[in-house]
């Protein structure tokens, strides 16, 4: 019982170094690629496909949407039982680039792809400078504001996208919005603090924010940060947050109820949202949020140098996320593409949501993807959102804001102490 | 008589012989036993002593720092002596009220007068056979702030509606009767078997020099169920320093990720193992991490030992 306390951390170790797969299934130059996915992408069909074309390469898919990272960091750190191409969420990649890990894949040409991509997630892929590129992206997740129109309504206010959209231009006219909406129709108009003006908040204040350039801690000194927590205080003693988190449980049922009037969601999220609220279809429509926009998830694939067949890997990927393929993943699965040429397409403009009250949703994402401010993707500053994710249903419970930050700061540091 | 002696040593011989045999036959049946404990077991152990002794991210290079590590967590780190007190008010809530009530309903399913004993001898136990994510949805819903049935009921008696997300007290109240739940068959289970080995010529004997049941119970049926109960509370104490995925996934359901990999917003759940996890895969501090598992350990030997001398001291 005690070794297995002990053991619990390095036995992760042991437990996922089995066959690493990587390994040929025969001879006659027929290639078996181990590819460690979660269930998001929705690539099977494309996979299929891939494989018909190329009889002589089988992708042999493992997903794990639990463990998927640890497993990933695990087997890299052990030297062995990693796979020929591995997902990693665009939190988790700063942690990832280290360049004794990975293939550079402009050794294979990416550098070529990199013009068909959104600059601000393709970046998020490679080295600061953009000589080392570790992973290309997947799909994107650019935000806008889905929004209640029974709630706009109550509160006397235009509910049609054009004027929700003008009417929450900038996060002072949120507030505003969310005061009326408070007054007249007794709905706070954010989720809560932190998902509902801290993490949005930071997500668009630029590109180094958390940490600089140089990868200091720099969120007291860098006024961003702090403007971000005053500001979602402010919404939260204003009483204009449900405290009803994203994901909790609560959230899961106030999006049926409709216990909020807004919610910031990049496209993947509209699924979440559609099954739990079933009894509010067409009470949901989707404007654009305060502030442009900001990128929320998308992942990369990556291929570990220890791959033994880093090339074929290659052909795989960049065939798999290149424009025509991330349109048709659009069409089949509504996994937003991280190729804005695609933008154009027919499939963007007639693509609406019952749902969202027909909302032409193609067209959102569209243009807000292409608002999406660049975001620091050397520092791993997620962790650090975490932290603030913890401390501020504190301050929607009524906690002395600056105390709240004091103590922030506080378990910012130590943690990076450890 | 020249022969005697020399035969005595042939016997000698053969019989050392056979004992070497023995010996070494015993080891190979043992072994697997020990090959996979030494691969698993010492090996990672003995590894994670190693790791402690270093500033580790797990991918990139280990940087020794000595003793800093254990020196932090014993001397600065507030939250590491939190997680070891949240650790046992979560044991105190649940662990003694769940082994009294385990022992209450194996007494009671061991009474000749109920009848479909199997039917509730599985519901009970169902529990522990169905799935943690299941339970922890179902849990959250119970105990969600706004929608939650417990502050639904308490609405309806009108009392107060419990924050069960920000009060910490009320967090962990929940985690324990998660736990409490959750183990609740296991330990009945256990405690039926220790009830069925108590020979029934006690009770007759007891039953015709007069005793009452009340009587029956404290002076056979108790004394009788020690070594059952003090086997469920063994296992009960090093499961329950332990305790991980019950805290962390209840919280993944009632809050969302982020907040349950700090054990809640005042750290009120976070047990020792979650803050063990925390710092490996949230501040990927490896040697941290390391200590703490370490000092994790001490701790559960410490209790293993006290169990031990408690067990000693029943017998004699």
């Amino acid at each position: 019982m005690a070794a297995a306390g002990m053991a619990l951390l390095i036995g992760l170790t042991a437990c996922s170094s089995k066959d690493s797969g990587s390994s040929d299934s025969g001879g006659g130059g027929n290639v078996t690629l181990t590819f460690w996915s979660i269930n998001g992408p929705g690539l099977d069909d494309l996979i299929k496909k891939y494989q018909n074309d190329h009889p002589n390469i089988k992708i042999d898919v493992q997903v794990d949407d639990k463990n998927r990272n640890e497993n990933l960091i695990t087997a890299l750190s052990a030297g062995s039982g990693v796979p020929d191409i591995a997902i990693t969420a665009v939190d988790d990649i700063p942690l990832l680039k280290n360049e004794d890990y990975w293939v550079n894949l402009k050794d294979f040409g990416a550098d070529k792809m990199g013009g068909d991509f959104l600059e601000t997630r393709w970046k998020q892929g490679t080295s600061a400078d953009g000589s080392f590129i570790y992973g290309i992206p997947t799909d994107s997740g650019p935000m806008a504001m889905a929004y209640r129109k029974d709630i706009f309504e109550a509160a006397g206010l235009a509910s049609d996208r054009e004027s929700v959209s003008k009417m929450v231009a900038t996060w002072d006219d949120y507030y505003n919005t969310g005061l009326i909406i408070k007054e007249k129709a007794n709905k706070p108009i954010a989720t809560d603090a932190y998902f509902g003006a801290f993490l949005p908040l930071i997500q668009q204040a630029g590109e180094y924010t958390i940490y600089d350039k140089d990868g200091n801690l720099s969120i007291e000194t860098n006024p961003a940060v702090k403007k971000a927590w005053d500001f979602a205080a402010k919404l939260s003693s204003a009483g204009l947050t449900a405290k009803q988190p994203d994901f909790s449980a609560d959230w899961n049922v106030g999006l049926d109820k409709g216990d909020f009037a807004t919610l910031f969601a990049p496209p993947w999220m509209l699924g979440i949202v559609r099954d739990n609220a079933p009894s509010a279809s067409g009470q949901w429509d989707i404007a654009m949020m305060p502030g442009g926009s900001a990128n929320w998830g998308g992942s990369f694939l990556l291929i570990p140098k220890q791959s033994k067949h880093q090339k074929e890997a290659y052909d795989f990927i960049s065939w798999v996320l290149a424009p025509a393929q991330q349109l048709e993943l659009y069409k089949t699965n509504g996994n937003f593409p991280s190729t804005p040429s695609v933008y154009s397409d027919d499939a963007f403009k007639t693509k609406k949501d019952a749902f969202y009250s027909d909302a032409p949703v193609g067209e959102i994402f569209a243009k807000a993807a292409e608002q999406v401010q660049p975001i620091d993707s050397i520092h791993n500053w997620a962790s650090v959102t975490t932290t603030a994710s913890n401390y501020l249903p504190k301050v929607d419970a009524g906690e002395d804001p600056e105390k709240t930050w004091a103590d922030f700061v506080k378990e910012v540091k130590a943690n990076l102490s450890k | 008589m020249e022969i005697v002696p020399s035969t005595e040593q042939s016997v000698r011989k053969s019989r050392f012989k056979r004992r070497q045999n023995d010996n070494l036959s015993g080891l190979l049946y043992t072994s697997p036993f020990f090959i996979l404990f030494a691969i698993f077991g010492l090996y990672p152990a003995l590894y994670t002593i190693y790791v402690s002794f270093h500033k580790w991210s797990l991918l990139g290079d280990k940087e020794y720092v000595g003793f800093r590590n254990y020196r932090l967590l014993l001397t600065q780190d507030p939250l590491f002596w939190r997680s070891i007190r949240n650790t046992f008010i979560i044991w105190f809530e649940s662990v003694p009220l769940q082994l009294l009530l385990a022992t209450l309903m194996a007494v009671l399913l061991n009474q000749a007068f109920l009848k479909w004993k199997g039917v509730f001898r599985f519901l009970i136990f169902l529990p522990n056979i169905t799935s943690l994510v299941a339970i922890s949805l179902i849990f959250a819903n119970v105990f969600s702030v706004k929608y939650g049935l417990v502050n639904y009921l308490l609405d309806s008696i009108g009392l107060n509606r419990i924050d069960w997300v920000v009060t910490p007290w009320a967090t962990q109240f929940a985690v324990s009767m998660l736990i409490l739940w959750r183990y609740l068959g296991f330990h009945m289970i256990i405690q039926l078997a220790g009830l069925q080995s108590i020979p029934n010529d006690l009770y007759e004997s007891a039953t015709i020099d007069g005793a009452s049941k009340t009587q029956q119970f404290f002076r056979i049926t108790l004394p009788m169920l020690m070594p059952t109960l003090l086997f469920s509370l063994i296992i009960a104490t090093t499961g329950g320093l332990q305790i991980f995925t019950e805290p962390y996934s209840f919280m993944t359901s009632l809050v969302g990720t982020g907040a349950a990999v700090n054990g809640g917003s005042s750290n009120q759940v976070l047990t020792v193992v979650m803050y063990l996890y925390k710092t490996a895969f949230t501040d990927r501090s490896f040697g941290y991490s390391s200590a703490i598992a370490n000092l994790l350990f001490l701790l559960i030997m410490l209790f293993s030992l006290f169990n031990t001398f408690v067990v000693r001291k029943l017998r004699d």
